[in-house]
């Protein structure tokens, strides 16, 4: 339905349409859906609020379904303290004052793991939240069921009139404070389609994108290449996303750029995954996200913050579980003391769990890119596929709200928008929650996960003390192994599939040395050679390695801990030490021999 | 046939996923322990059950059986989608279409529908066309029953109830995977088996549109040619076509849509200049067109129509985008029943009464016929696809649930020759993973759950329902238009298509509508004549353009623009949607348009004397 169209009837009453193609409730097949929780309740789509019949149609709002987009906006200003258009206006924002080896959540190793345990003991607890804000959080999360009809559009006239009444108040909140950037948010299909949008509309083939040195398959094979990207990688260390190598990449671009040598363009685009990164498990303190923004914006740089990990961050969970028994006592602890439903309140200090597991919660969250940046630099994408499923497919951007405008068409050209039936599902789980009962599942989940980290650190302390070198995971679901030696990767990956273990090597992360196989400019050449796993008949273009680039370092594999059984986790770690020393003392016989 | 000629930059650069790759490695090995994939664990879903009550009081759940509820929560790692909807879709594609389908039960002799070509076109409107359709109708020939491999096929997959559903399913990530690689071993070994006849696979996508934008991509390259109908879907326009930077070769369209001869004079007329280097570089390559209850025109193409468009594509070498988003829809006799408004309101619960009772005639039988106004026909009555009478593989098809569960579960699929739905495959899962969880496991249960039969029912239903409305749409029309307008009796779809006679002017007549609270969409929404992507592919960013009146976001660069040389539009056009709006909201609706219409004509004729 062409929306510019409606514009034009726009708070006229008794307006007849005959403009748009959508199906009548009749003829949708299902009247109600029920879900029911872990915890035992129902939640219903009926015909209260016309639930069932929105969760069938088309939603026409390009940014989300409204009362969803509503409580993401509250929740948005809450854990980061953005103003953020269609939000309640806030008060002076909220600056989580944190030491800076809190945000970090103490990179790995044991000696720094004792420190951060020191100072998280030390780190001051937020101020209480200002009026405007609590009242915002309250509307959207305690609010029931009452709020929900409310806000959820009658039928196709009125959601219709309600997207128009969006557009109309977005443009009313944008001028209200001129000079602070204001965000605004678009629900996707997911983080894939997030970046996918944000992908098009932001680089065109031949660009540079600036990336980590390894960074997340996904994006990297099926956004960024495709796209005809160029890669930039910038080295990491235990923080992820070395600021001082930015810079230093950036000027030498930008110089290159200048010269007419290299990427034609000079870089405008950075991609990071700042919480449990995605292979390394590296989480960023402030510091280094402060640096990095200073640096973004001396170089003029837009930065992707691919926050997927955020809700799985658990700074204290591996360090109290060097002894599994203790993990297991921790992870049944930790789910009691959230059934036992006595949750500290926002203002209050980090939650302690009495037994092994201590967790963040909501209040404990780090702060992000977003929060930190004051330029409208910061285009974050977060996601329900690992607070509540991937199989939901609903992400969200946050953007400055131009942007957001741009990508909300993109998206809304893509797929129209996510699944309605989930958003409106999901909006109404939230709402039954409430914002108590979202801050326990949360805390719930950030226990389950730091029980599974502590228990693959003391299964792989246990069996590659003495082989491999690696930091004790602090969110997300990876361990990131680091295998000195000089082991050749081909030959490791065979003999992992002879002792059946799969574990996901390093090169598949690399960014060094790859580039897209057509160039932007590059006529298509001659079709390379199908990798041995590629199954399509097509394929013509294909990661490749150029012949130019050096050693890659030391052998590295990715280990998630989080989709697997804990006696499986165990197992295939001993699996991997049989197969590692194997290939260490064939190494060893090869030298000396 | 080789595709490479046809992908895009885009397309060629696009590779299987590296993990994929991996996961194949291990591939019928047993007692792997995968520490490979982050997925999340069971216990980090909120939910334990989703239960869908359906219209006839059937409750549909996922649960702990066959591990539903988890897999509705999980990703899902077939490119395609997931398997028992891929499954089901795959046997209804093989019975539908008679085409031979990657992974479905091997066919016998391809079942064509034998058919009168007026009973394919659905008697295209006008009063006198209409009594010729009905007779047509009458004589048809029923299809010969099906072979038994076919029925077989369609038995497992409707008729198999839950313990089919179980098997299917994958038990957890680790076997989701191989399950994944399993579909590409059994996708390979089929498409061996024939090697004449263009074999098709199926790729599930988030919806029609998220369909069109893959194909585009996948096919497209900014700058090329698409060749269109001269009225189309306004979203595929601005949304997919023009912001792809795409040249538009509009072809002219009659009571049954694209015309077979124009197009061919104008794809002559294309590669003359392509060949002489004039005009656009490339010759145009993809055709898109609607056929059953086009949007906006409301038209639906007969087979003759079909085979020839099919033969003017082989001839200059084009794919074909064959949008069916409105196929089931289809009621060739429903506009011709009701044009007593009362006669509809009947036709309508008899047409439900029918169908609640359960009695639906076999796959084999007749056209079905409701004993009061609504004949409807049924899954098995649904014409001829393009992609049924494509014997050389240039049709992509594209279906949706939108208009047969609802816009909602925001899943749709891709029919197309398997090279091509392996690089689609690709492109879907790299835009969004793949279609909702909760949506395919929860309508795979459905349609299992229905059966075959159940399906039939709900089809023959909406069919009575979308009939009723657009014989009450079509009797309010001849009532207060009927000397102020042109139309067709619609026979599949949504729309009508309204022609004003008398040069009047769009933007006034809007205004008009405005103020007299009616909203339709006029044509130049849908028209394709003239536009052109504001920034070309070789274009430089050039001055901003004018935001129009109704574009609302900020960054506008490029947006719909006519260009100076085109002449005139034609006649006035409106699109009138019937489907969503209640009958009664419709008629007054239609009472408003008159009025505007009626006066805006006398103030015409007025200017004219004066």
């Amino acid at each position: 339905m062409p929306s510019g169209l409606v514009h034009r009837f726009a708070g006229v009453d008794g307006v007849i349409s005959l403009a748009a193609g959508l199906p009548p409730a009749e003829a949708f097949p299902v009247t109600e859906l029920t879900a029911r929780t872990v915890d035992g309740q129902d939640v219903t789509l009926g015909s209260e609020g016309r639930q069932a019949y929105l969760a069938q149609q088309y939603n026409f709002n390009p940014k989300g379904y409204d009362p969803l987009l509503k409580w993401l906006r509250n929740l948005t200003v809450e854990l980061h303290g953005v103003q953020v258009a269609n939000a309640p206006a806030q008060g002076p924002v909220v600056v989580k004052k944190k030491e800076p080896g809190t945000a970090a959540g103490g990179p790995g190793g044991d000696t720094a793991a004792a420190v951060a345990l020191t100072v998280a003991a030390a780190a001051t607890p937020p101020p209480p939240p200002p009026p405007a804000e609590a009242e915002a959080v309250t509307a959207s999360g305690a609010g029931g069921t009452g709020g929900a009809t409310a806000a959820a559009p009658a039928g196709p006239t009125d959601a219709e009139s309600a997207a128009v009444a969006v557009a109309v108040a977005v443009a009313a909140t944008t001028q209200a404070s001129p000079e602070a950037p204001v965000r605004d948010l678009v629900l996707t299909s997911g983080a894939i389609h997030a970046i996918f949008a944000i992908i098009s509309c932001l680089t065109d083939p031949g660009d540079t994108i600036v990336v980590d040195e390894y960074t997340y398959t996904h994006a990297l094979e099926c956004v960024f290449l495709p796209r005809g990207l160029r890669l930039l990688p910038i080295r990491g260390d235990r923080e992820g996303l070395d600021a001082e190598d930015l810079d230093r990449q950036l000027q030498l671009a930008t110089a290159e750029a200048a010269a007419g040598r290299g990427a034609c363009r000079r870089p405008r685009l950075l991609y990071t995954i700042p919480t449990g990164h995605n292979p390394t498990g590296a989480v960023m303190g402030e510091q280094r996200k402060r640096r990095i923004l200073e640096v973004c914006e001396a170089h003029d740089l837009l930065i992707l913050e691919d926050d997927a990990y955020y809700w799985l961050y658990y700074p204290y969970g591996g360090e109290s579980g060097d002894n599994p028994g203790d993990v297991e006592r921790g992870e049944a602890e930790a789910e009691a003391e959230v059934e036992k439903g006595e949750l500290e309140g926002r203002g209050g200090s980090i939650a302690l769990a009495r037994g092994g597991i201590r967790v963040p919660g909501l209040e404990g969250l780090p702060p992000s890119l977003l929060h930190l940046d004051t330029c409208g630099r910061v285009i974050r994408v977060d996601t329900f596929s690992k607070l509540l499923g991937p199989g939901y497919r609903l992400g969200w951007i946050t953007a400055p709200s131009p942007l957001a405008a741009k990508l909300a068409n993109w998206v809304q050209a893509s797929t129209v928008g996510p699944c309605s039936v989930t958003q409106v599902l999901v909006a109404k789980l939230l709402q039954q929650w409430g914002m108590d009962g979202f801050k326990a599942y949360v805390r719930k989940l950030q226990g389950l996960y730091a029980s599974r980290a502590a228990m693959a650190h003391a299964a792989v302390s246990a069996h590659l003390g003495d082989l491999a070198e690696w930091q004790a995971p602090h969110a997300g679901m990876f361990m990131w192994i680091q295998i000195p030696g000089d082991l050749d990767e081909g030959a490791l990956l065979d003999a992992l599939v002879a002792a059946k273990v799969v574990v996901v090597p390093g090169s598949m992360f690399a960014t060094r040395g790859l580039q897209a196989t057509l160039g932007w400019a590059a006529a298509p050449t001659q079709p390379t050679q199908p990798q041995q796993h590629q199954q399509q008949q097509l394929e013509e273009g294909t990661r490749q390695e150029s012949v130019e680039t050096g050693p890659r370092g030391p052998c590295c594999l990715r280990l998630s801990f989080a989709g697997c059984p804990p006696e499986d986790f165990r197992e295939g770690v001993v699996r991997l030490a049989n197969v590692i020393r194997a290939a260490l003392l064939s190494r060893g016989a090869q030298e000396r021999g």
